[in-house]
């Protein structure tokens, strides 16, 4: 066969080689209807897999095949028919044959693994999560342990027999040196396997540290390891993917109960600014966790007596706010059973030694306001000792020493009596608002506390205050994750300040505030009321964007009941009761009248647009009311038929983005 | 604190402004339907009443009901009634009630007579115009 000859084997060898590459890496077909995405990328990446391989035994078969026959046709050519051959002539094709299908077979496992190599970081970008197992890592190694193998044997008896029929025996250099050259390609492939293999381990192991280690980069540990061969190390991927995605769900779970257990929080703690008669208390409360050990709360007794409460509980995470829950719902029974400051605590830590049984403890304070007799009679459990800044003057802090509650059922704590002029402020505190620490590891400390204390103006209004302090406190932490921090902070009010909140002003069990008003059954005596629910709601919803909605509503709602209800009776009040939740605010106005069914009223005669043109159109109360709420209904108790509008956060947080 | 309702006319050539302060309530019916026969048309023929609604900070249903007491005389008195001054919370109270069926709102005094003397010229070029009026939208 002459060059030309061999040229076009070779051009044929190729393009089939071509051919058959981009075959197999043509763009997937149209996917069936039903396929996902997520499939159509393994079987694509499955593709890219199996390619070096079917490389490696297509072109080696081709090369030997093509050689094998070429050689066989040129022997057969010379030679006129079998009985005239001649060993040598055999042996000379024979020698050529071993040297093209070893060059065919060194060229294939290169092939294979630069094919291996290039392919990995397309199979990468596919990230397939799934590739089937029944692969190992025998397989690649068997195939190029045999194929350096094949190759060196098959070029060391090429090279024999070259010898033997050049007649020159072996030249024992050159066979070493053939010999050492076959042994190092063979070191190399196996090297380039091996390493591989270690490559894809090393990124499991890193992926498994990351796992406990807790980073999460897209998501709740929902991050996966692209499966990248049918090995072992393949299989390991698609465990861990699987481990991994068990872990995650179960994370998000927790994160939900966590989620809720905030919220159920969240919920026991009291509304940030409060009135109860002559004193206003604000609070604030941070956890750094989802839930937290710190707790606060305010209740107010009668007209004139009002307990707030502070507490710290041992350690951190679900536990603690077990434990703060639980010391909540005691204050709040305790609290209303009667006593002083010290018995309430003395009754709630008997009841609570018994439930921690030495395994947490709480430091709580109790203060018990008397807003007739201007004192405030304070206890403390072994909790963070209070500030007293009578007006104009530096903040004082009240000493005390007592064990925590849990740890001695008998434990017994003192009374503190303050005396509350108007402008007095009392000040409540958790640890973490001075063991807060900045980058250096300094503490914000007594000190800085303290001085931010004495800072403090007469007249600001104590959110405002809070808020410039806990904003240089941010400053000072610089975002570094710090304890739970909680603030409460009561002030006598001045008689102006008492005579602004006239609304008899009270706090439910569940911390939300309740305002109620009687008026006389008039023409502009919904004005009175709709001012001082202007200021309750601003304060309490500071962001609100439907205050005017709801004055208007509320507006409406009560002149349907003095001109309807009570028949412009002056001598008939209109009792209005607010209730301002922090997702909920509620409105019943009450009057004296025979009332109307809500559900009627909605069906027959709300949206009758002809009263426009009658003498005097009226009746457009309902409609306003039907327009402005989230809700609105009818009903009757004791007090009367009332009709009572809801206004949700929820919805004014839909009005707001639109 | 309660601000009784209040009122001050002014007059223009083609228009009777008012002034309107404080709460428009049901106690302000006496004073602002009863300060002119208003079915009777305006004060010297005018064809415009151009309420001033900047100085009032409460309006309630029965206040909406007198404003709309006094644009539907307009139909008997023979004049366009318009408002400015009403805050984005009145406007919406407005529309639900139907009050801007029969009373044309606008920003500020300025666009109002601007808009009065876009309808004089077209009532001196003979066109009638007196079904487009109402402020562009």
């Amino acid at each position: 066969m002459s060059g030309i000859g061999m040229a076009i084997v070779m051009l044929v060898l190729w393009l089939l080689l071509n051919g058959y590459t981009w075959w197999r890496l043509r763009s997937p077909q149209q996917p069936s209807p039903g396929m996902s995405a997520a499939l159509l990328k393994e079987r694509f990446a499955l593709r890219l897999l199996t390619l070096p391989y079917e490389i490696l035994v297509g072109l080696t078969l081709l090369t030997t095949l093509s050689s094998v026959g070429v050689r066989a046709m040129q022997l057969a050519q010379e030679h006129g028919g079998w009985s005239d051959w001649r060993q040598e002539a055999v042996l000379g094709k024979l020698q050529l044959t071993l040297g093209e299908s070893g060059l065919g077979l060194t060229v294939s496992v290169v092939l294979y693994l630069l094919l291996r190599r290039v392919l990995r970081s397309f199979i990468l970008r596919l990230e397939p999560l799934q590739l089937g197992g029944g692969g190992s890592i025998i397989g690649p190694l068997i195939i190029a342990y045999a194929g350096t193998f094949l190759v060196a044997m098959m070029n060391l008896l090429q090279f024999v027999i070259a010898s033997d029929h050049r007649g020159q025996g072996v030249n024992s250099t050159a066979f070493a040196v053939s010999f050492l050259f076959y042994f190092l390609f063979g070191i190399v492939v196996l090297s380039m396997i091996a390493v591989e293999f270690r490559r894809d381990l090393s990124a499991m192991i890193r992926s498994i540290r990351e796992l406990v280690g807790g980073h999460r980069e897209r998501g709740p540990l929902m991050d996966k390891i692209p499966v990248i061969s049918r090995d072992e190390a393949g299989e390991l991927a698609m465990a861990f993917n699987e481990l991994r995605e068990k872990v995650g769900h179960e994370y998000e779970e927790l994160e939900k109960e966590l989620k809720l257990a905030y919220n159920i929080q969240q919920q026991l703690l009291p509304p940030g600014d409060i009135i109860a008669g002559a004193c206003r208390i604000f609070s604030w409360s941070r956890s750094e966790r989802e839930v937290g050990g710190d707790l606060c709360d305010v209740v107010r007794l009668d007209e004139t007596r009002t307990a707030i409460a502070i507490g710290d509980v041992s350690g951190k995470g679900m536990p603690a706010a077990l434990v703060m829950s639980a010391a909540i719902v005691l204050f709040r029974s305790e609290i209303k059973r009667g006593g002083s400051s010290s018995e309430v605590l003395q009754r709630i830590n008997r009841q609570l030694c018994e439930a921690l049984g030495g395994e947490s403890y709480v430091s709580l304070g109790i203060g018990l306001v008397d807003t007739m007799q201007g004192t405030l009679t304070y206890a403390s459990a072994g909790h963070l000792s209070p500030y007293f800044i009578a007006a104009g003057e530096r903040p004082i802090q009240i000493e005390g020493s007592s064990l925590p509650i849990g740890f001695d059922p008998e434990g017994r704590y003192t009374d503190v009596q303050l005396e509350l002029k108007p402008g007095d402020r009392f000040v409540l505190l958790t640890d973490g608002m001075v063991e807060l620490r900045d980058r250096q590891g300094e503490l914000f400390g007594f000190e800085r506390f303290e001085s931010e204390l004495a800072a403090w103006e007469p007249g600001v209004p104590l959110a405002q205050l809070v808020e410039g302090m806990l904003k240089k406190m941010e400053a000072f932490a610089s975002g570094l994750e710090q304890d739970d921090r909680t603030i409460v902070v009561l002030e006598m009010q001045s008689p102006e300040g008492i005579a602004a909140s006239a609304a008899n002003v009270t706090l439910a069990g569940g911390g939300q505030l309740i305002c109620q008003w009687l008026i006389p059954a008039a023409h502009g005596s919904e004005r009175q009321v709709l001012q001082e629910m202007g200021r309750l709601i601003g304060e309490n919803w500071p962001q609100t964007s439907r205050l005017e909605d709801m004055k208007s509503a509320v507006a409406e709602a009560v002149i349907n009941a003095a001109e309807h209800g009570n028949r412009l009776n002056e001598s008939r009040q209109i009792r209005v009761k607010l209730q301002i939740g922090t997702h909920l605010i509620v409105c019943r106005v009450y009057d004296q009248g025979a009332g109307f069914d809500a559900v009627e009223a909605k069906r027959r005669e709300l949206y009758n647009t002809d009263r426009s043109q009658q003498e005097d159109p009226r009746g457009w109360g309902l409609m306003l009311i039907d327009g402005l709420t989230d809700y609105w209904e009818t009903g009757r108790d004791k007090d009367g038929f009332y009709v009572e509008l809801f206004f949700l956060r929820k919805a004014e947080r839909s009005w707001e983005k639109e | 604190m309660e601000q009784p309702f209040s009122m001050h006319m002014r007059y223009t050539e083609d228009a009777v402004l008012l002034d309107l302060q404080g709460e428009l309530n049901k106690p302000a019916e006496g004073l602002l339907l009863g300060s002119h026969p208003w079915e009777e048309g305006l004060q010297g023929g005018r064809l415009c009443l151009v309420l001033n609604l900047q100085e009032i900070n409460y309006i309630n249903s029965a206040g909406m009901a007198l404003l709309i007491r006094l644009a539907r005389a307009g139909k008997t008195g023979k004049y366009h009634t318009f408002a400015y001054g009403v805050s984005e919370h009145y406007q919406k109270l407005f529309r639900m009630v139907g009050l801007t069926e029969y009373m044309m709102i606008y920003p500020e005094e300025q666009a109002v007579k601007e808009r009065i003397a876009a309808l004089r010229e077209a009532s001196s070029k003979g066109d009638e115009g007196d079904g487009d009026v109402r402020p562009e939208e």
